[in-house]
């Protein structure tokens, strides 16, 4: 009985290894970056987040996926101003005014 | 006497209500209502996959691409006629190519991107302005007449944004622009590239239905630049071209940050700014999936409206006195909102919240007042 539960136990390890190695196998390929120490081409192990400095955006490959997935730090500039300039100068709001 | 006059004043009242619900619907204004409920519904509790569109890839020419160019617009047509040699050559099975048309460039470079599409094994689609544009005659003949020399499909390049006689417009894409009347033949680009892909549809309402980023937090739509096309395997990147685009629908179009970006209702919170480009692969991916969003059909919401003002004159005729106004019209806009937010996120049905909310508080005022005046 006991190695009839051992041999079920090792088939459903066979069975189930495939589905956790397909996350490990996974790695990014990055793309883009301007983040020091992110150098584009450089391969790292899939994750979900990654900590980036404020500003920081790196952009990567997921392999074997071949899916496009974008990290990007804490924003540098807050509120509507950062995507100027639509309407350039002029065009601001005066509940979010560029200069505080 | 007064009792014709009383028929007189109903009669007054009911032509003055018609009146103003005509003029709603005309001014286009009952639409609009709806704008700041329905944004947020899209924004929140649109369709989301649970990875990358996997038959849709977006290539966007941008600032850095053209860093080396003395123009950029028109785009270079050398670098776009690499583009789609190198796509061709990694298998895409249709390219769609966004970008005007209009007049020449260099002349080695205009024949160069005509060559480079003529010999394409992709199925190749441009976009194109059409009389919505007002161009100078010059540049329309020469957008019939490049268009004409490349021989392939074309749609028009418009989205549909709101409009109002009456106010001005949000500019803010939430509609697939229809083909003007003087050429009801030019259906919109998303339609062209999925008819050229084998999918011969038609959008089931004219309402973008939006695709939010996947549940894997990919991006919607594998997304990549020119200059990274370019150098394919032999940059830093080492992008392995064939794997990423072998039989898909690749759209090629502009990213710059000062034209073509827009508004639309994902862009609620933020108010971020959408490429073109962007926005065609959504109604692209919406086409492919037979996806839809829209109001309910016109019997429906007359039901609905109907319903409202026969529960407001049932509530108005039950509180004469108006104590529970306030708690009518809280209950009642709490309770709009939530049937509106689940009538978007099971049915794609965008529910016209705020006519609603009007019938029903002009059924309780019409009741409170039949109760105090005509009982």
């Amino acid at each position: 009985m006991k190695n009839k539960n051992r041999g079920l136990a090792a088939f459903v390890a066979i069975l189930v290894a495939p589905l956790g190695a397909t996350s490990s196998w996974a790695q990014l390929q990055i793309i883009e970056s301007n983040v020091p120490g992110m150098v584009v081409g450089q391969r790292v192990d899939n994750i979900d987040e990654m900590h980036l400095p404020a500003g920081g955006r790196v952009k990567v490959i997921v392999l074997p996926a071949n899916e496009t997935k974008v990290f990007n730090g804490p924003e540098l500039i807050q509120g509507q101003m950062k995507y100027s300039p639509f309407g350039g100068t002029r065009g601001i709001s005066i509940q979010d005014p560029p200069e505080k | 006497m007064f009792a014709g006059l009383k028929i007189r004043s109903r009669v007054y009242a009911l032509g003055a209500a018609i009146a103003v619900v005509v003029g709603f619907l005309l001014g286009g204004l009952a639409q609009g209502l709806d704008h700041w409920s329905t944004d947020l519904q899209v924004a929140y509790f649109s369709a989301r996959k649970p990875g990358q569109d996997p038959r849709i890839a977006v290539v966007t020419v941008g600032d850095a691409a053209l860093q080396n160019h003395p123009y950029t617009s028109p785009v270079d047509r050398r670098l776009l006629a690499d583009l789609i040699d190198r796509l061709d050559a990694a298998g895409a099975k249709v390219i769609g190519i966004d970008f005007v048309f209009d007049r020449p460039t260099e002349p080695d470079k205009d024949r160069k991107l005509l060559e480079s599409i003529r010999k394409a094994k992709a199925k190749i689609v441009f976009s194109a302005l059409d009389g919505r544009t007002p161009l100078p005659q010059m540049n329309r003949e020469f957008q019939a007449n490049f268009l004409m020399q490349a021989a392939r499909p074309v749609g028009h390049a418009y989205f549909e944004e709101n409009y109002s006689p009456l106010v001005p417009s949000d500019r803010v894409v939430r509609l697939i622009a229809p083909p003007s009347p003087a050429f009801p033949d030019h259906r919109s680009f998303a339609e062209v590239l999925a008819a050229a892909d084998g999918h011969d549809v038609r959008p089931i309402t004219p309402y973008v239905a939006w695709l939010l980023p996947p549940k894997n937090g990919s991006e919607t739509f594998m997304t990549l630049s020119a200059e990274q096309i370019l150098e394919g395997n032999n940059g830093p990147a080492k992008l392995p071209l064939n794997d990423l685009f072998r039989d898909k629908i690749v759209l090629i179009g502009g990213d710059f940050p000062d034209r073509d970006q827009h508004l639309t209702p994902l862009s609620v919170t933020k108010s971020q700014r959408f490429s073109g480009i962007s926005i065609h692969a959504q109604i692209l991916s919406q086409l492919l999936d037979g996806r839809s969003i829209g109001p309910p059909p016109l019997p429906i919401a007359v039901l609905i409206f109907a319903i409202a003002a026969c529960g407001g004159i049932w509530i108005g005729r039950r509180d004469p006195l108006g104590h529970y106004l306030f708690w009518i019209r809280s209950i009642g806009i709490l309770g709009l909102m939530i049937i509106a937010t689940v009538a978007f996120a099971f049915l794609g049905v965008i529910f016209p919240i705020t006519l609603t909310l009007i019938f029903l508080l002009a059924g309780t005022t019409f009741g409170y007042q039949s109760k105090r005046f005509f009982s």
